[in-house]
């Protein structure tokens, strides 16, 4: 059973088609059988093959390592927790998310905006928003002031608006499936994108004009 | 549609979520507006530095970290006992209701017996607070049947004591404890007509100031003598003034129908009877 799950993955990176193919499929379901039936083993594969998009979620909508890991693990205690309630019938990706976006909520305002604020300028002044490949210090010095303003900028949106937008543009969902997973109709889901969007345009406008201005003086 | 209407739709615009129809629209507009085309050129750029913004690269170890620390939570939570697992690893559920109900029963009784216990104490110290009322000052004088005084003018009157309150007790009525019944001073028992106790006890159980009370009966009483002499009786307030107060007491001298009986009422000098103060006012 683990070389089968192993194997679909394999092909489906190749193809670049990521997590997805294994939605739903036959080893996906009987892992959620066995883990259902307490086989803690089948569960930690389940952990396995959806650990990544969980913590790249959760790391974009919180902003920083330590609260991701903490969100991931609590997401996937209660993917445990409310197995047996799963619905077959539907996507297991899409239920995932709607519990990652679910504890990235609860952790955000127990924490607050403020919180969020300084966990992102802390991140980038302890240099964990560095990429880990770059040559080029100068360059990589502006990336991690690159994240640090997008990580400002998400933070400014509102739960919704923020939760839209990472699922619709950084996860890839269509603007179908993020109406299912945040309960809502896909007018609400497009006025929401929309809306942060333009917010988030606006918040590049400002800080460039500041960078010019900076860069004039 | 103008630039306004096309500025709103750019952000659905530029990631394909507008239906055909207003996208054809949208892309007319582009074409022959330049400004309206600068900005959704800027919608592009903004969006393509969203992206950007990619989570760091973990490592193999973090996430057996973190696998490891979800099963070992899930396994905690298997292996620790519920809060009734606690209470009753291997008992059956009867004997545990049965302590329950026991100690609710203990709990009950004691609450209730530390209520009529203190019941009882609030009687106890009402009680003495009555007898402790009726110790007044001694009588210095008391005036004879010849009329005179035996010490002079200003001969002190025992004040009566102001009958007790009855005590309201949630506790069955015959354990209630008894309305104590005042002593009536001798000194008051000489001046009272005869036939007037009744009348005299109900007149201070409703002023609540025995001085008035005895000034009604006596004025009752005493009116045919009045009428027939063409006088009313007009009790009058005076200060004394050979009588030495108790101290903290003050005292009030009031004259009576009967010139050789005047009644005087002491009372704690942070109070004033306002009975008194209603004779006083009505003269």
């Amino acid at each position: 059973m683990p070389v089968e799950v192993a194997e679909i993955a394999l092909t489906a990176n190749e193809l670049g088609l990521g997590e997805s193919v294994i939605e739903n499929s036959a080893p996906l379901a009987r892992l959620i059988e066995r883990a259902r039936a307490g086989d803690l083993t089948a569960f930690d594969q389940i952990i396995t093959s959806h650990q990544r998009r969980v913590i790249s979620t959760a790391w974009r909508m919180l902003g920083n390592e330590d609260d991701a890991r903490d969100a991931a693990q609590e997401v996937f205690l209660r993917v445990y927790k409310h197995l047996n309630k799963f619905d077959p019938a539907q996507e297991f990706s899409g239920w995932l998310y709607r519990i990652v976006i679910n504890v990235c909520r609860d952790q955000a305002r127990k924490r607050g905006w403020r919180g969020m604020m300084t966990s992102f300028e802390a991140e980038y002044d302890a240099g964990n928003l560095e990429l880990a490949s770059a040559d080029d210090t100068e360059a990589a010095a502006m990336l991690s002031q690159e994240r640090v303003i997008i990580a400002r900028a998400l933070a400014s949106l509102s739960e919704k608006e923020r939760a839209a937008i990472v699922l619709r543009d950084l996860e890839g969902l269509s603007t179908e499936e993020v109406a299912r997973v945040l309960g809502s109709s896909q007018t609400t889901v497009r006025s929401q994108i929309c809306s942060a969007r333009a917010k988030i345009k606006l918040y590049r406008d400002r800080y460039l004009k500041r960078g010019l201005r900076g860069s004039n003086t | 549609m103008n630039c306004t209407h096309i500025e709103k739709l750019l952000p659905l615009y530029v990631e394909g979520d507008l239906d055909a129809e207003r996208a054809e629209t949208v892309l007319t507009h582009l074409d022959a507006c330049r400004e309206c085309q600068a900005r959704a050129t800027e919608y592009e750029e903004s969006q393509n530095w969203l992206r950007s913004y990619s989570p760091p690269q973990f490592d193999e170890t973090f996430f057996d970290g973190l696998r490891q620390s979800v099963q070992s939570e899930i396994a905690w939570a298997q292996r620790r006992p519920n809060f009734f697992q606690l209470i009753a690893p291997r008992w059956g559920w009867q004997p545990v209701m049965a302590a329950a109900m026991a100690v609710l029963v203990i709990v009950g009784g004691l609450a209730l017996y530390a209520r009529f216990h203190r019941a009882l104490v609030n009687q106890k110290q009402d009680g003495e607070m009555v007898a402790r009322q009726t110790d007044l000052p001694p009588v210095s004088g008391i005036p004879n049947d010849a009329g005179k005084p035996a010490g002079g003018e200003g001969e002190k009157v025992v004040s009566p004591t102001l009958p007790p309150k009855p005590i309201n007790s949630a506790l069955p009525s015959s354990s209630v404890a008894k309305v104590i019944e005042p002593a009536l001073p001798a000194a008051i028992a000489r001046v009272l007509p005869p036939g007037a106790l009744a009348e005299y006890r109900a007149e201070v159980a409703a002023y609540n100031n025995p001085a008035v009370a005895l000034e009604k009966v006596l004025a009752r009483f005493s009116k045919p003598e009045v009428a027939a002499e063409g006088e009313a009786p007009e009790p009058e307030v005076a200060p004394s003034t050979n009588t030495v107060p108790a101290p903290e007491m003050r005292q009030t001298e009031m004259k009576t129908a009967n010139p050789n009986v005047r009644i005087i009422w002491l009372t704690p000098k942070e109070t004033d009877s306002p009975s008194i103060k209603t004779s006083r006012d009505s003269n």
